[in-house]
């Protein structure tokens, strides 16, 4: 649940508060215990950093107007906001019933592995996301064919998201404009996030690769890939050739 | 199968790879007949290109027999002679509309890697880093050919494999780069760099009614074959180059400059001009010089083209120069779909035989030694072609020592 957001002075997230005041702590003891004037000089800059974690307000920060927006939803329950926008040569109403089918999204997201149509706006995707299995019940919540539409997922989804697709026609023959927001809530918030920057699973760097995909099927009627072409690396090598094989052709 | 395995900086090695499969419905898999080494995969054999792996299959310039379909190809059929353009590209994006074939929105499976570099992925290369896609390549028995009901173009019965092996890459990047100048009646046209792209930049000026077409090199045997193609050659160590330009246009500079050499001296398609830049680097600090002396040399309101690989940043380039004097830039990976055909049909048709600038017919077994004989233009070496038919196999490994000899049934 989303803490109800309280106006207040604070500027200084959570996680920062502390550590602020525990250096802050340090540099005091530290500081006094030289007798000396830079000592007094770090003691005194320890004692700010102390304020500034006791109250949550730095005089920093409020000049520099840094924190007041990150500071709106606590870090473990904050939403990502992601956009693409691209251009897909093919009519607007062709790109539409593409995307409004969601059963499509096996030929053009890897995440997903298997969408079943519940009933028409409903469907259920079983994929894998970071760590594990991961099953959403996606519902289109607004359409307007051909323009838009908008879709959330409900109860009984491991990750929760709220997504819209808007399209426009290209100038010229250039097709149809499709501009793509996601607004997903990822598990911890901000270390999830992290989390899924790290083994390259955010959103965030996952969507323009998913929106890219579609157009090249729509475009092309399929992705380009590589995925189990050959090569000469480990583990791709033809293991019927024996050793008296590549000897005698001169394979080293 | 057999295939040119790339390791890393020098280290090619010929080695059994599994065999392509068909992946996607418009895949074909070729059976190689004739694969050429190109002067840009000097790049790679020089480790500069980022983004290559160990065990990455070489080879953008390769033509042969279609030996398997996927579903959705209706006009290619098993047994068909094919010429393979070495971009990948979908043919229903809006640039492949738009016949800029190489600019391609669908041909690279790592576009998103080519976007943080250049702001926008391009088409796929065989062979050619995964910043390209990372496709196994052509320099092997056999090869998987993606969008091949757009690409490969049948090769006519009087084209042999080895003249249709280089209209894959190296005669349309030369014939493109000429175009590119709008050659009108009378125009001069200098051009950097005699390599394999260079020797098509000057026989395409010429056909395109170029009055004069000025050579820069520094290799004897590379000005040699210009000159016989109709260039005045020029020994670039013996003059200074935009002086000599200005004097022998009486004051008017070339009416366009191409740039066949490009930043690491790796034009498309160029060869051994590597040293030359190299020796060029050590002079100065930077090295776009030939873009910089095209840039002097060009006639006011001329155009500069390039079909030379530039990779990144340059310095130290007079762009108050090219505004003052008005020129024009163009540059770019060729569209060789654009030109596979109509210039097949020049092939064809007796007007042009490309295969005279091949100086090593070798099997694909040598490639170690080519790509070294190249890279060090041992051997006068200027265009190396090589026969995968020409692989020993284990009933004939004794013929190793043959290896250098081309079958006979190669050259028609």
């Amino acid at each position: 649940m989303q803490p109800l957001h309280v106006v207040s002075r604070q500027n200084v997230g959570q996680v920062e508060r502390i550590v602020s005041a525990t250096a802050g702590g340090l540099m005091i003891v530290f500081g006094l215990s030289r007798r000396s004037v830079p000592g007094a000089i770090l003691g005194l800059f320890g004692a700010n950093l102390v304020y500034r974690g006791a109250t949550g307000y730095c005089s920093t920060y409020a000049m520099l107007d840094a924190k007041e927006d990150e500071a709106d939803a606590a870090p473990w329950n904050r939403s990502i906001e992601v956009k693409h926008a691209v251009t897909i040569r093919r009519p607007r109403q062709e790109v539409f019933e593409y995307f409004r089918d969601f059963s499509n999204m096996v030929r053009h997201t890897e995440a997903i592995e298997q969408v079943e149509r519940l009933d028409d706006g409903r469907y259920r995707f079983v994929g894998h996301w970071m760590f594990g299995t991961t099953e959403q019940i996606g519902e289109i919540v607004h359409e307007v064919p051909g323009e838009r539409l908008a879709w959330r997922t409900t109860a009984g989804s491991d990750v929760h998201e709220e997504g819209a697709m808007l399209l426009k026609d290209a100038p010229g023959d250039r097709g149809t404009e499709v501009r793509v927001v996601v607004t997903y809530h990822p598990p911890a918030g901000v270390l999830g996030e992290a989390a899924a920057t790290i083994s390259r699973q955010s959103p965030r760097q996952m969507l323009p690769d998913v929106i890219r995909k579609m157009k090249s099927v729509l475009e092309a009627g399929e992705a380009p890939s590589t995925v189990g072409q050959t090569s000469g690396r480990e583990g791709n090598r033809p293991r019927t050739l024996s050793p008296m094989r590549m000897e005698a052709s001169g394979v080293k | 199968m057999k295939a040119v395995v790339w390791h890393g900086k020098h280290d090619v090695r010929v080695e059994s790879v599994p065999d392509p499969e068909i992946l996607n419905p418009r895949d074909a898999i070729v059976k190689v007949k004739a694969t050429a080494i190109c002067g840009s995969d000097l790049h790679l054999y020089n480790g500069y290109i980022p983004t290559m792996k160990s065990g990455d299959i070489l080879g953008h310039e390769f033509v042969g027999e279609i030996v398997d379909v996927g579903s959705s190809v209706k006009n290619l059929a098993v047994g068909d002679r094919v010429a393979v353009p070495f971009t990948i590209s979908c043919g229903g994006c809006m640039f492949c509309n738009m016949q800029l074939y190489s600019l391609c929105d669908n041909g690279n499976p790592n576009a998103g890697l080519a976007e943080q570099v250049f702001g926008d992925g391009t088409a796929g290369i065989y062979g050619y880093s995964h910043l390209f896609g990372g496709y196994a390549g052509g320099q092997a028995e056999y090869v998987r050919v993606p969008y091949a009901d757009v690409g490969p173009v049948k090769i006519a019965d009087g084209v042999s494999w080895e003249q249709a092996v280089l209209l894959t890459d190296v005669f349309p990047t030369g014939f493109m780069a000429a175009e590119q100048c709008d050659i009108k009646p009378g125009d001069v046209v200098a051009v950097w760099g005699c390599g394999p792209v260079g020797q098509f930049c000057i026989r395409s000026a010429l056909m395109l009614g170029a009055e004069r077409v000025i050579a820069l090199d520094r290799e004897p045997e590379r000005l040699r074959m210009a000159e016989s193609f109709g260039a005045e050659p020029v020994n670039f160590e013996n003059v200074n180059v935009v002086e000599y330009l200005k004097e022998t246009t009486a004051g008017r500079g070339p009416d366009a400059c191409i740039d066949a050499v490009g930043l690491e001296a790796l034009g498309h398609g160029f060869g051994a001009v590597v040293d030359w830049t190299k020796q060029l680097a050590r002079m100065q600090t930077d090295r776009p010089n030939v873009l910089r002396q095209a840039i002097q040399a060009c006639r006011k309101g001329g155009v500069v083209s390039v079909p030379g690989v530039y990779g990144g940043m340059i310095d130290h380039l007079n762009m108050g120069a090219a505004f003052n004097k008005g020129l024009t830039f163009r540059m770019g990976q060729t569209h060789v779909q654009r030109y596979l055909k109509p210039l097949m049909d020049r092939v064809e048709s007796g007007e042009i035989d490309p295969s005279t600038i091949i100086t090593h017919r070798l099997s694909l077994f040598s490639a170690p030694d080519a790509y070294k004989a190249f890279r060090n233009k041992e051997d006068r070496c200027i265009k190396v072609v090589m026969n995968p038919e020409g692989m020993p196999t284990p009933d004939m490994s004794e013929s190793a020592q043959d290896r250098r000899q081309m079958p006979e049934a190669y050259a028609g």
